[in-house]
């Protein structure tokens, strides 16, 4: 009998018969069953084969490309249950049950979490998921070699080391390979079937059977972000170009149809595409690529791919400059990523040679990897500004009511998590100096960044013995020649991050807090404190108070040091995690995506002088509004924290069109004076003065505002309503 | 005495620089959108609008000069109406602004050092020197308060950050000659040509200002002249051909930039208690903007650019 599920009960099926097998031959098999149907038929007018949709059973790397690991997502099984026949009914049911269990993450990493782990990092200050993010397959070695090329390698390293299931899971797994690449040439004719005829034969040739061989086995692999394309793409574009077999205009044409089934993909705060900087071997023709790629991202209007151009002293002008003309007309791409700062930064932070640290990428919303070499995902949360909210009621998160951080009484004995509240003092005489509030902070930061690294070690296990990521595997150093797969010991380097938020607003709370109760002594902290409980209702005196206070982004020594000092500390007790826990790194980075609005309304009012609910600052960007002291001023701030300590701190700023248009070499001088005085990074939004008001009256004639939220580009008017409020506040420059 | 510093300023002098607003100007323009620019004295701007009505001012006031009303006069008088600030009592001594916990209070006219100054002025350096930016000392007029901006041009100087200095013209020839050396660039402001319109618009003559326009000229300054224009007051032909004549008469001249009427000053007044002489001006719009240009072009000004 056919049911909506029959796909994911053929899948369970598989994976229940090949359950004690090798997990490289398990996931081989249950690829081939899950893989072919998922592949959609070409739409008008793409030029490369390739769309595919998610069932609700599968496996795959992260939720973007269906996922995480073996996955059931029951949400989307469960209203249709009552629907089916009751036999089949029961059948799904059983697969449900089987999965609650069987799933990697829901089954068997939380059933083996420690119960103290779980409440560690299950609550709203420190939280942890579960996924594979930030994989960076070595596209150039697979365009180079193609599929036989591929082989050959498989034969090579089995020859060294033996005929080991993971060899014959990645044989398994590229014949499926050449399985779909047929079965698309089988729906397709003309030019496009040709090309996939000749890539499940022999190498690339072409610009286009190289693009197609690439984003087919993106894919199948699940990974969502498409490396350094004008590396791997480069020469095969030029040498079309230089022989006739291709135009200009055709190859643009190739690549905005590239563009548009990216975009199709859908993978939101993913999607990168790499451009420039270092080590690109055959860099005149990387950039004439790049140009095209600039130009396509230019033409067409979507918010994938996110375009990221590298860039260092001494590169081809024409790229900054086409970076500037196409950021200038509102597209938020290229994001700007310099390799003099970030190179010897992820060296020292990745605790890598510099001709590893060459490699960087930032993946996602700005998480630094090493290309084909580093697999470190994002799983946990820290909101820094809860912590401080959680310190100050003696362990109490106030918006739920629980207890879930230490109690802080006038003798801590800071036993972990207590059951109960402690001795329940808030106020003076738990802090009777700053420094005390300040080791409160830090002490209780540090625990849960503990009991991340150790939950992400245990994870990373689990997903190893689960799976061996065959696709991904055979594109990673050194996997073939280890003869291990990606997190089995096969990546050069395993790693893991934690994504940190509200770290300007808890620096700035700091800020307020020393200067108001310790330093000038206009408030208690209990009065502090009762005036955030309020929310300020009443307190309208303190909030001005606390809002007269320093503020980071403008500046400003005293605002500027205390983001530093948080920085720093947080940084280095995570980067201190990696060796306690045996991995090669383990570092924060401090991005977003739209979790400062998400964690914003988990936390209630702060010493800043923010209202309850309110949004968190958005990454190392001041809070929205708070940087008044003028561009220049907010840029010398942006590069004080230390950059080599961790693992990407994403920069956002909103620029007017009129000052792109009417003083482009003022922009110019501004971004170069801010690279060259330590700027990592910058994520740009240009928008015309009004542009945003307007979009928010007239909704329908601004579908094509494109706005830089943090991780990730959105139309404007698709936007959540507070996540809109959130970039209006920005400040506009 | 300054009454303003601002950072990353784009619209004063070439690249990016830091402006400097002096307190204290000769001439009472009467499009003026800085009023609080005017006086030499330190003044106290009061917004009814952030007004919480504390009392805070009160209680720290030693001349009586803030008072609160009781709340019931709120029903005759409007609650914004209840905080009365008495400017004929006040002494300008500042303690109600440090008092006031929601900015409605607010000083204009704080002393700086020059050395203060260049603290503030060397945290853009790298930013100048890449755009080809510095510092601007504007005002007011800044060649009232001479020696301090003599000191303040020679210290940016000797650090090798580009100096400008807008100036109304209208100070003693004696004065320019001193600051001369140390000046980059002139911002020099042009208002009107006819010197009954021009005394009648900005309560001065400007035959001094013309003659040290020429002083200057003369003796090499490099030298961009600043015409602010106001729709239905300055715009005329008279003023448009004289702009014109200035530019033949100065082949040399660094540029000629409009500065186009903008009405953002307009709710200053009332924050510092004065009368605005000519309210009700409209911003000047694209069209005016152009008009006035292809009306320069055609007298033969090619020099000639929006501000």
């Amino acid at each position: 009998m056919k049911t909506p599920f029959d796909l994911e009960l053929a899948f369970t099926e598989t994976y229940q018969r090949y359950l004690r097998d090798d997990p490289a031959l398990r996931e081989a098999h249950c690829l081939w069953v899950l893989l072919p149907p998922l592949f959609d038929p070409p739409q008008p007018g793409d030029l490369f084969a390739g769309r595919m949709h998610y069932p609700a059973v599968g496996f795959s790397l992260e939720l973007a490309s269906g996922g995480p690991l073996y996955y059931c997502h029951a949400e989307r099984i469960l209203p249709h249950l009552d629907a089916l026949h009751p036999e089949e009914r029961a059948r799904v049911q059983a697969m449900l049950d089987f999965w609650k269990r069987e799933a990697t993450i829901e089954g068997h990493l939380l059933s083996r979490l420690p119960e103290e782990t779980r409440r560690a990092t299950s609550n709203h200050v420190a939280e942890m998921g579960g996924r594979l993010a930030g994989t960076l397959l070595d596209f150039e070695k697979l365009v180079r070699l193609g599929i036989p090329g591929l082989r050959a390698e498989l034969a090579k390293a089995r020859r060294a080391n033996g005929d080991l299931p993971l060899y014959r899971g990645m044989d398994l797994a590229l014949d499926l390979f050449v399985e779909i690449i047929r079965m698309y040439a089988v729906q397709t004719g003309g030019e496009m079937r040709q090309v996939l005829e000749n890539i499940a034969v022999r190498a690339p040739e072409t610009f286009r059977e190289a693009a197609q061989l690439a984003w087919l086995y993106a894919l199948v692999s699940g990974t969502v972000n498409y490396g350094r394309m004008d590396v791997y793409l480069g020469d095969f574009y030029a040498a079309d170009l230089d022989s006739g077999r291709l135009s200009e205009a055709e190859a643009l044409a190739l690549t905005q149809s590239l563009w548009r089934l990216i975009a199709a993909r859908q993978t939101v705060f993913n999607g990168r595409v790499y451009l420039g900087g270092r080590e690109r071997p055959n860099e005149a023709n990387a950039d004439r690529f790049a140009l095209v790629a600039m130009e396509a991202t230019r033409t067409v209007i979507e918010v994938e791919p996110q375009l990221t151009l590298r860039f260092y002293e001494g590169q081809n002008p024409a790229l900054m400059e086409k970076a500037l003309q196409v950021i200038g007309e509102g597209r938020t791409f290229p994001m700007l990523y310099n390799d003099d700062v970030n190179i010897p930064a992820v060296a020292n932070a990745f605790r890598v040679p510099t001709v590893e640290a060459e490699h960087y990428l930032p993946y996602g919303c700005g998480e630094y990897a090493l290309d084909h070499r580093s697999v470190g995902s994002p799983n946990c949360s820290l909101n820094l500004l809860k912590n401080l909210e959680v310190v100050l009621h003696n362990g109490r998160d106030m918006q739920t009511g629980e207890v879930i951080g230490f109690s802080f009484t006038p003798n801590p004995s800071n036993s972990p998590l207590p059951q109960g509240e402690g001795l329940g003092v808030r106020g003076e005489s738990a802090f009777p100096t700053f420094d005390s509030l300040w080791s409160a902070y830090a002490r209780q930061l540090e625990y849960y960044i503990e009991k991340l690294a150790e939950r992400h070690r245990l994870e990373v296990d689990t997903e190893a013995e689960q799976a061996a990521f065959l696709f991904c595997s055979m594109l990673y150093d050194d996997c073939l020649a280890r003869g291990k797969s990606l997190l089995g010991g096969g990546a050069r380097y395993r790693g893991g991050l934690i994504e940190t938020y509200g770290m300007v607003n808890a620096a700035d709370s700091l800020t307020a807090i020393k200067r108001l109760v310790y330093d000038r002594k206009l408030l208690s902290l209990e009065e502090l404190v009762a005036a955030l409980d309020a929310d300020f209702e009443g307190y309208e005196r303190e909030r001005r108070l606390m809002l007269a206070c320093p503020k980071f982004g403008n500046d400003d020594p005293e605002a500027d040091e205390m983001l530093c000092r948080v920085s720093d500390h947080v940084a280095l007790a995570t980067l201190r995690q990696a060796e306690r826990v045996g991995l090669d790194y383990f570092l924060i980075v401090n991005i977003n995506n739209y979790m400062n609005v998400t964690l914003g309304g988990q936390t209630i009012a702060s010493a800043e002088g923010r209202r309850a609910g309110k949004p968190l600052a958005n990454g190392n960007t001041p809070t929205a509004g708070n940087d008044t002291q003028g561009v220049t001023a907010m840029l010398n701030s942006l590069v004080k924290a230390d950059p080599s300590v961790h693992a990407g701190y994403t920069q956002n700023m909103k620029f007017s069109k009129s000052l792109f248009r009417e003083q482009l070499h003022k922009v110019q001088a501004l971004l170069q004076t801010y690279f060259q005085n330590g700027g990592a990074q910058a994520m740009i939004t240009v928008v015309g003065r009004g542009d945003l008001e307007n979009a928010l009256r007239d909704p329908a004639s601004h579908r094509n505002l494109i706005v830089r939220v943090g991780g990730f580009s959105a139309r404007f008017v698709e936007l959540a309503p507070e996540i809109q409020q959130d970039l209006l506040m920005r400040t506009l420059y | 005495m300054i009454f303003d510093l601002q950072r990353t300023s784009l619209h004063d002098g070439p690249g990016i620089r830091t402006a400097v607003f002096l307190k204290g100007c000769p001439l009472r323009c009467l499009w003026c959108h800085n009023p609080e620019s005017q006086s030499r004295e330190r003044e106290i701007s009061f917004r009814p609008k952030l007004c919480a009505l504390c009392g805070e001012c009160v209680r720290v006031c030693e001349q009586g000069a803030h008072e609160i009303l009781p709340s019931p006069c709120a029903l005759s008088l409007g609650e914004r109406e209840l905080h009365r600030y008495h400017r004929s009592l006040c002494q300008q001594c500042g303690r109600c602004v440090d008092a006031c916990l929601f900015d409605a209070l607010k000083v204009a006219g704080t002393e700086m050092s020059a050395e203060q100054v260049m603290a503030e002025v060397r945290k853009d350096r790298r930013f100048y020197e890449s755009s080809g930016g510095g510092l601007t000392i504007t005002g007011g007029e800044p060649m009232l308060q001479l020696e301090f901006t003599l000191e303040l041009l020679k210290a940016t100087q000797a650090e090798g950050i580009h100096t400008c200095l807008e100036t109304c013209g209208w100070a003693s020839q004696r004065a320019y000659q001193s600051v001369l050396p140390f000046v980059d660039l002139f911002l020099f402001d042009y208002k009107a040509t006819d010197p009954v319109t021009h005394r009648r618009l900005t309560g001065v003559d400007n035959a001094l200002i013309l003659a040290n326009l020429d002083f200057l000229y003369q003796n090499g300054a490099s030298i961009l002249l600043r015409c602010p224009l106001i729709p239905g007051v300055n715009d005329d032909p008279g003023h448009l051909a004289g702009i014109a004549a200035l530019a033949q008469k100065y082949p040399n001249l660094a540029g000629i930039e409009l500065l186009p009427y903008h009405n953002i000053g307009n709710s200053k007044y009332e924050r510092y208690g004065l009368v605005n002489p000519l309210p009700g001006l409209e911003t000047a719009s694209e069209t005016v903007k152009q008009a006035w240009l292809s009306a320069l072009r055609g007298l033969g000004c090619q020099k000639a650019r929006l501000g």
